[in-house]
């Protein structure tokens, strides 16, 4: 499949890590996916997309329990100090991330219902093709 | 002498003086970097000193507030967030930054009243107002010396405009270079030269030691940090790592010694570092011969001249491995250790410590041997009279006297043969010092006359038995049907009587001429020359293009819709494994227009307008910007086109991953990565994925793609077209 003259890359390697690299993505079946129905495919990208941004807002509404590496200092470098104010961080910002917490579980039920909503368009696009078959196996015949 | 550039303008001034070059230093009354910029502390005037003439002259008023803000703004930008050939800064920002920046208006009159007195001009370093300024005036003979650094300074609109404005570029090290490149493209390599810079070999260090009063350097145990002490060389992380180093160490004896100019100090010796401030040439040299190693954290260096002069004394250094001039060399001559975060800067601090002293001196023998091999004035100066002494031959490169000028025959409508013809042609009129050379799509006499026959369009090859000195080349056709086959061969058949020889634009072109019974024919690769890119790029798509996305990128004929197809299909595979990404589809050369309508049908019934990029005969701002924010260069297709977006890929740094055909094999033998079988588009874009994300693999393919583009310089293809007509020309004779 794969040729090179430069003797700097082995091919046969590469050709062993593409190998293994493709069956992992044989197994999470994603020859399913293509490119019979490149349409659901590229839903299943949005959908994932659309996930991958609420985990990280997930992540970040969550109370700071760490003290960020970059804001270091004499002062900063107290314990006691740091644990005040990501006390004093926590208080503050309670009302906002109860609401943030809110907001993420509402969209995170909204992707469910998209998925859900696509996966029944689906099934009605299928019937749908197969009706249209049958009629016309039915006319014809 | 404050910093590093204003050392090398002093040394190189005295040493092309002492080689017999008349020099003058055109400068402002400014006292110096740290100083005011709009007071004039020296007077104005001609001063001597020695063989050279110094002329200074009175800066102008300026905002400083102004100027601090928008300064601020740029150097509080993190690195990461800095994008080619994207302002760092909104336009009127940048405009203030310019109009506050050094400037002498006494200057600017001078350059455009007495240019005429000068055969060359060198500018250093670019971010003043005396080089932003002033090169414009004197651009035909103006030569930058950039000291460029990867800060927000160098992205600015107006820094890139003088880069592609200078008549050459001189670069202190390789790694300047790479950097420019990576800045400005591949349009400034041509114009380029690496000169290195000279260092000289430190006073002698024993006899006067001693002076450095309250510290004994022989008999203490240190790492050396010379040169200003700037929060911008990176100090900061250099004290935090010794500082973490010392905790962790209570016991070590090692200590931090700071040299040179600053206007805050760093120095606690309660916690081991010592700020011994400005000093002399011989106490930098007593500290720096009994030194354990020379640290220098900064990643703001063109060249470090400290580095030099550590290794000169035979001690090892310690860099920052972000550092693009300085992380290179020192992995180059094993002269010392490379260190990023603070924690490998602890690490280093204690390797330092612990190492035997055998163990430094190797290292310090190593870099010593780099230095001495590479920095020695007489070797920097001569490259400099190279490059100066091709400033004053207006027309150094002419290569075949005998022939004026070119004329080209193209038949109308014949788009691929068209940008063939016009590459020939813009390669022949730089090549020939800018004598005249046109395409015409009519008859005409020239010295010489090449005739361009391509498959499917009206037959040009009658032109020639008028024309003494002509040539045919031919282009097969990328989609061509057995019919244009039979013609083209039927044309061809006929032509062998009147041409003497004939030249293929691409191998299955040559299979064709060697079918009509061509016994004198060649291959002539297209001229990509990259000076075609020594412009701007279009702005405003280089900076939407650079939105965090993977760039895929593919640029030739639409000829082939299965090829497109493929690739559409392979790209749907990839996007499942790398959900930011993107692919351009630019179609260059031939694009039938039924193909290309059906490619956008179907990227919008895959609901894909957001991911494909669709586009045909794009100009070359944008053709530059598509390149240069590409990730891969990505082709499954099959035809017989002639490969002029494999060498632009090539000239880009951007790995190719391609279908093998007899073109791809030729342009890219031995550099990259050819797919013998692409039935298995989840594997091809599997592998497309490891050429976007491998570093070492990409690092491999594009230094092999750079050796391949030398084969197909277009200098070299000009010459040996024109040589064959010389030859031609003696045997008619």
């Amino acid at each position: 499949m794969l040729e090179s003259l430069n003797r700097e890359i082995d091919v046969e390697a590469l050709m062993l890590r593409l190998r293994g690299r493709v069956s992992d993505l044989e197994q999470q079946g994603h020859h399913e996916l293509l490119p019979s129905d490149a349409v659901a495919l590229r839903n299943s990208v949005f959908i994932n997309s659309l996930e991958a941004f609420v985990n990280t807002a997930d992540q970040k509404a969550q109370i700071r329990a760490q003290w960020p590496s970059l804001l270091a200092g004499f002062f900063f470098n107290i314990p006691a100090i740091r644990r005040a104010l990501l006390d004093g961080l926590a208080f503050l910002f309670k009302d906002q991330r109860h609401v943030n917490l809110a907001l993420v579980a509402a969209f995170r039920e909204s992707i469910s219902l998209n998925r859900q909503l696509i996966e029944q368009f689906d099934l009605l696009r299928k019937d749908h093709e197969d009706l249209k078959k049958n009629a016309g196996r039915d006319f014809s015949g | 002498m404050l910093g590093g550039v204003e050392q090398q303008s002093w040394q190189l001034a005295h040493q092309l003086a002492a080689r017999g070059v008349a020099v003058e230093v055109l400068t402002t009354c400014c006292a110096s970097f740290n100083d005011d910029w709009a007071h004039n502390a020296l007077p104005a005037g001609l001063e001597r000193c020695g063989e050279i003439a110094i002329r200074r002259f009175k800066v102008d008023r300026r905002d400083r507030r102004a100027f601090a803000r928008v300064n601020a703004i740029l150097t509080g930008l993190d690195k990461s967030k800095l994008k080619r050939c994207v302002s760092p800064t909104g336009d009127n920002d940048a405009r203030i930054w310019g109009e506050n920046n050094l400037n002498s208006n006494a200057l600017l009159n001078h350059l455009a009243a007495a240019h005429h007195q000068f055969d060359a001009f060198i500018f250093m370093p670019y971010l003043y107002g005396t080089t932003l300024a002033g090169l414009p005036i004197v651009a035909e003979r103006a030569f930058l010396q950039p000291c460029l650094h990867d800060e927000a300074y160098a992205y600015l609109p107006v820094v890139e405009q003088v880069v592609h404005a200078a008549h050459g570029i001189l670069f202190n090290s390789d790694g300047e270079f790479e950097l420019a490149q990576r800045l400005f493209g591949p349009g400034i390599i041509k114009k380029s030269t690496v000169v290195g810079q000279g260092v000289e070999v430190p006073a002698n260090p024993d006899s006067l030691a001693a002076q450095l009063a309250h510290f004994v350097p022989q008999d203490e145990k240190y790492v050396l940090y010379l040169g200003r002490q700037d929060s911008r060389k990176n100090i900061g992380l250099l004290v935090h790592a010794f500082g973490d180093f010392r905790r962790r160490n209570p016991m070590s004896r090692l200590k931090l010694v700071m040299a040179g100019h600053r206007t805050m100090s760093f120095g606690d010796s309660s916690r081991g570092i010592i700020d011994v401030g400005p000093v002399s040439e011989s106490q930098k040299a007593a500290l720096l011969s009994h030194a354990r190693a020379l640290v220098q954290p900064s990643t703001m260096e063109s060249f470090s001249r400290v580095i030099m002069e550590s290794w000169m004394m035979g001690r090892p250094v310690v860099v920052n491995e972000d550092c693009q001039a300085t992380a290179p060399l020192v992995r180059q001559c094993r002269g010392g250790l490379l260190a990023g975060s603070v924690s490998s800067w602890e690490n280093a601090l204690h390797q330092v410590d612990t190492a035997d002293a055998s163990t430094l001196d190797a290292m310090g023998r190593l870099g010593r041997e780099h230095a001495v091999r590479y920095s020695s004035w007489s070797r920097v100066i001569e490259g400099y009279e190279r490059v100066l002494e091709f400033a004053r031959d207006e027309r150094p490169r002419l290569l075949n006297p005998a022939i004026p000028s070119l004329q080209q025959l193209c038949p109308a409508g014949a788009k691929a043969a068209r940008r063939f013809a016009d590459s020939l042609d813009r390669c022949f009129q730089r090549t020939r010092g800018g004598s005249s050379g046109t395409t015409s799509t009519g008859p005409g006499i020239g010295s010489l006359l090449l005739v361009h026959q391509a498959s499917g369009y009206e037959d040009l090859t009658g032109w020639a038995p008028a024309h003494p000195n002509a040539a045919l080349i031919y282009h097969a056709a990328t989609n061509a049907g057995e019919s244009d086959e039979a013609v083209d061969r039927s044309i061809l058949a006929r032509a062998t009587a009147h041409y003497k020889f004939a030249l293929a634009s691409s191998p299955t072109a040559l299979d064709g001429l060697r079918a009509a019974g061509f016994n004198n024919r060649g291959l002539l690769p297209i001229c990509v020359d990259p000076r075609d890119w020594d412009c701007e790029q279009d702005r405003p798509l280089s900076k939407a293009l650079q939105d965090g996305c993977t760039n895929l990128v593919y640029v030739g004929p639409f000829v082939s819709e299965r090829a497109l197809d493929n690739l559409l299909t392979a790209f749907l595979h990839y996007l499942t494994l790398e959900r930011d990404s993107r692919l351009a589809l630019v179609g260059m050369g031939d694009i039938d227009d039924g193909i290309y309508g059906r490619v956008q049908a179907k990227v919008r019934s895959l609901d894909l307008t957001d991911r494909v990029l669709l586009a045909r005969d794009i100009t070359e701002p944008q053709l530059q910007s598509v390149y240069r924010t590409a990730h891969l260069f990505w082709t499954l297709d099959e035809s017989a086109s002639f490969g002029e977006s494999l060498l632009q890929a090539m000239w880009f740094d951007v790995p190719i991953l391609a279908y093998k055909t007899p073109i791809s094999s030729y342009f890219i033998g031995d550099a990259g990565l050819l797919l013998t079988n692409k039935d298995d588009l989840l594997a091809v874009a599997a592998l497309a994925q490891m050429l976007v994300t491998d570093s070492d693999l990409r690092k491999k393919i594009i230094t092999a793609q750079r050796l391949a583009r030398k084969r197909f310089d277009a200098v070299k293809i000009v010459t040996s077209l024109l040589d064959q007509f010389a030859i031609a020309g003696e045997t008619c004779a």
